[in-house]
């Protein structure tokens, strides 16, 4: 018997239209590690360029990677891979949670989810049997019902849920799984695709199946030691215990970018930050909370009006607070729990309402496409409503389903002028005009847009030079506006970004937001005892790197996207700052041009194209996907 | 003169836990150098309103051959401890 340590072993792939199930050993797709690398590789060769994705072949791959289910700190993530409904390209998400450790327990690293059911489904998933069960009753369900529902209907209260709220029902095309009642996999739709499967929620639940450590007694000593000596230590852990990504946020107050309406602009003052710093959430928590195994507990539980929602991080508030110009914190707490329990990605439904709202402001439309309903901004009332018009295809809603993109197009008059879109998906962030590498990563990203690739937080943190040196070998990154090195940060990101995805780590608790926490060496030490292996920190760093390039490809292959496609949209161009410490900041296109081409360069990419080389392919182990591109005439060089 | 027959248990403080399940997993890891829940002797749920319910196993031995009870050693929020059951 091979001794998998630090894995199930086995992939499990479930057949929704024939109602099949059968499992696959996991040892020839060890090479991408697990986690986001697995997933790719699933991906990559189970789905074909034709198909779109809402049809039955498009495949949702969950994957567990070799950390989850240890006691390894932060180790609670889930990635999601499928074919992007927005972009075309690569979908990819990631959420906490315990789905992650479960899988593992009921022996299975990864999970593929293929076809159609003919009526709404969920499975469960035990121990080895898979169960197709009726989802009648759950269907039109929030995605908090869902979960107590199923583990109701089980008898088992500490099952794990993926589910999907009426937005993915309704196929609204930025739904968003919803992981244990309320950690989102934001990004890409996949919500919709689980909606057009006819797949309400996945259960699992494990008791049988350990997770192996090769070297226990080391692996504890080390975790000992990371734990007591760094994770304890750290500032950042300390802040994210108090109030998650949102203590961080508003430390810098006026002082750091923000995200205001509809992004038109940067700034955003004290007076309006004070209304919905943390401390204004909690008088609606009910208590603190972690994913599973997670020491962190940057979460919490809040009662807002009638409902409960687990959150809120700096993301829900920059969404639903600085870009719509709400101070309400109340205001900005529902909308992102109506969010949590439809299943929306919030960054995408806020981009989407601000840009509505911004139309309106400029008399793009009118209160005759509306349904009468005045839209401003710093109206929290008329931010909820929109969202349920969004759910429920309503009027306008059913517009704003479809996406700024598409929304846009169909409306026209100008609209487009508005939008902030890289590979048809809206940029809702911060930084943009300021922060080079920041917008460089959320840019190129190969998931659409969004800061969990290559945006690094450490250019907002003044990391001395010497440090930087030191640690990533990359010489200054001191000042955000400049453009030197920081093709260098972005590629660096990048390939950590792919490490900490293939083994289930968080991304909060790390290098990304604390130059001190899982460092490679760490991550290297803490893996080799779990599974015995012997990975030095350059092939982890290669393996980062291949996950990284197989998107770029998969992005080729399947919406030919490229250079053309890593370009900031116009409003951070021509917009400077207004007003604070960044006031007459924007995007210089000729300097970003330039790093641009380092980025390829660094890559191994072709600077024209934007696209991978044959060399760099063939280097990272890919030489398959040189020949699949060759196989439908891509002229990659 | 074992903890046990000196009357002691383990506990865990509803009012501190945060339902990351560390001590699950520590205790899952004593019993057999391996990570399983099932195999745990604590056990905690944490529900949708954050209610904590903990249950801990007769199968808890306090970690009489580890140098610190592990359930206590990895909860990040001091909610474990050792309780004397002849107080409670």
């Amino acid at each position: 018997m091979t001794n998998y340590y630090g894995y199930a072993g086995k992939i499990l792939f479930v057949d929704l239209s024939r109602k099949k199930t059968w499992v696959e050993s996991i040892d020839r797709y060890l090479p991408f590690v697990g986690g986001r690398g697995i997933n790719l590789w699933l991906l990559f060769n189970l789905v074909g360029r034709n198909v779109e994705p809402l049809d039955p072949e498009n495949v949702l791959v969950l994957g567990a990677g070799p950390m989850n289910g240890t006691l390894a700190p932060a180790s609670g993530r889930l990635s999601i891979e499928f074919k992007n409904l927005i972009t075309g390209g690569v979908g990819s998400a990631n959420c906490g949670g315990r789905f992650s450790a479960e899988m593992k327990y009921a022996g299975y690293d990864h999970i593929v989810i293929q076809g159609r059911a003919a009526h709404p489904t969920y499975i469960m998933i035990q121990d080895g049997q898979v169960h197709f069960r009726e989802a009648s009753d759950l269907w039109g369900r929030d995605t908090w019902t869902t979960d107590r529902m199923i583990k109701e209907k089980e008898a088992d209260p500490q099952i794990s849920t993926l589910t999907i709220g009426p937005a993915g029902e309704k196929l609204v095309k930025y739904a968003c799984i919803i992981g244990d009642r309320g950690r989102a996999a934001a990004y890409g739709g996949n919500g919709a695709i689980m909606g057009s499967k006819n797949l309400k929620a996945i259960a699992v639940r494990g008791k049988s199946a350990p997770v192996r450590v090769a070297r226990p007694d080391a692996f504890m000593e080390r975790l000992r030691v990371f734990r007591e000596q760094v994770f304890e230590k750290s500032t950042a852990v300390r802040i994210h215990r108090e109030g998650g990504t949102l203590g961080i946020y508003f430390l810098g107050g006026e002082n750091r970018p923000h995200g205001v309406k509809n992004l038109r602009e940067e700034f955003w003052s004290n007076s309006s930050i004070q209304n919905v710093t943390r401390d204004k959430f909690d008088p609606f928590m009910i208590r603190r909370h972690s994913c599973f195994g997670c020491p962190v507990y940057c979460l919490a539980i809040y009662r807002v009006k009638d409902f409960l929602c687990e959150g809120i991080q700096a993301n829900s508030v920059r969404a639903f607070g600085s870009n719509m110009d709400v101070t309400r914190a109340e205001d900005v707490l529902h909308a992102h729990g109506l969010c949590n329990q439809y299943g929306l990605d919030t960054d995408q439904t806020s981009a989407t309402i601000a840009w509505a709202i911004e139309c309106f402001e400029k008399e793009i439309i009118s209160p005759k496409d509306t349904d009468g309903l005045i839209l401003r901004f710093g109206d929290g009332n008329c931010v909820s409503q929109l969202i349920n018009k969004i759910v429920r295809r309503e009027g306008l809603g059913d517009i704003l389903a479809q996406g700024v993109d598409e929304a846009s197009q169909r409306i026209g008059r100008g609209s487009e002028e508005l939008t902030g879109l890289v590979k048809k998906a809206s940029i809702m962030e911060q930084g943009m005009r300021s922060h080079r590498a920041w917008a460089l990563g959320i840019v190129t990203s190969t998931r659409g847009v969004g800061h969990l690739r290559g945006a690094s937080v450490l250019e907002f943190q003044k990391i001395p030079p010497e440090i930087s040196q030191k640690v990533l070998q990359i010489e200054d990154i001191v000042n955000p506006t400049s453009y030197q090195n920081k093709a260098a940060l972005v590629v660096w990101q990048e390939r950590y970004k792919g490490i900490i995805d293939m083994l289930g780590l968080c991304i909060i608790p790390s290098m990304w937001a604390d130059i001190t926490l899982y460092t490679l060496d760490d991550i290297a030490g803490l893996l080799n005892d779990l599974t015995g292996k012997s990975y030095s920190v350059k092939e982890l760093q290669g393996c980062g790197e291949k996950i990284q390039t197989l998107e770029r490809a998969f992005n080729l292959l399947h919406a030919g996207l490229g250079r053309a496609h890593d370009m900031p949209p116009k409003k951070f161009v021509e917009t400077p700052v207004h007003e604070g410490i960044f006031k007459g900041e924007s995007i210089d296109l000729e300097k970003w041009n330039q790093m641009l081409d380092e980025y390829y360069d660094l890559h191994g990419w072709d600077r024209e194209n934007g696209w991978p080389t044959k060399n760099t392919l063939s280097s990272l182990g890919l030489e398959e996907v040189v020949f699949r591109l060759a196989e439908e005439e891509i002229p990659i060089r | 003169m074992t903890l046990k027959s000196r009357g002691l248990a383990i506990e865990v403080d509803p009012q501190k836990c945060i339902g990351c399940s560390c001590c699950t997993l520590a205790c899952s890891f004593h019993h057999g150098r391996e990570f399983l829940p099932e195999k745990s002797s604590v056990h905690i749920l944490f529900d949708e309103e954050g209610g904590v319910h903990a249950r801990v196993l007769p199968s808890c031995d306090l970690c009489l051959k580890e140098k610190r009870a592990l359930c206590i050693e990895f909860c990040p929020v001091g909610a474990v401890s050792f309780k004397n059951r002849s107080a409670s």
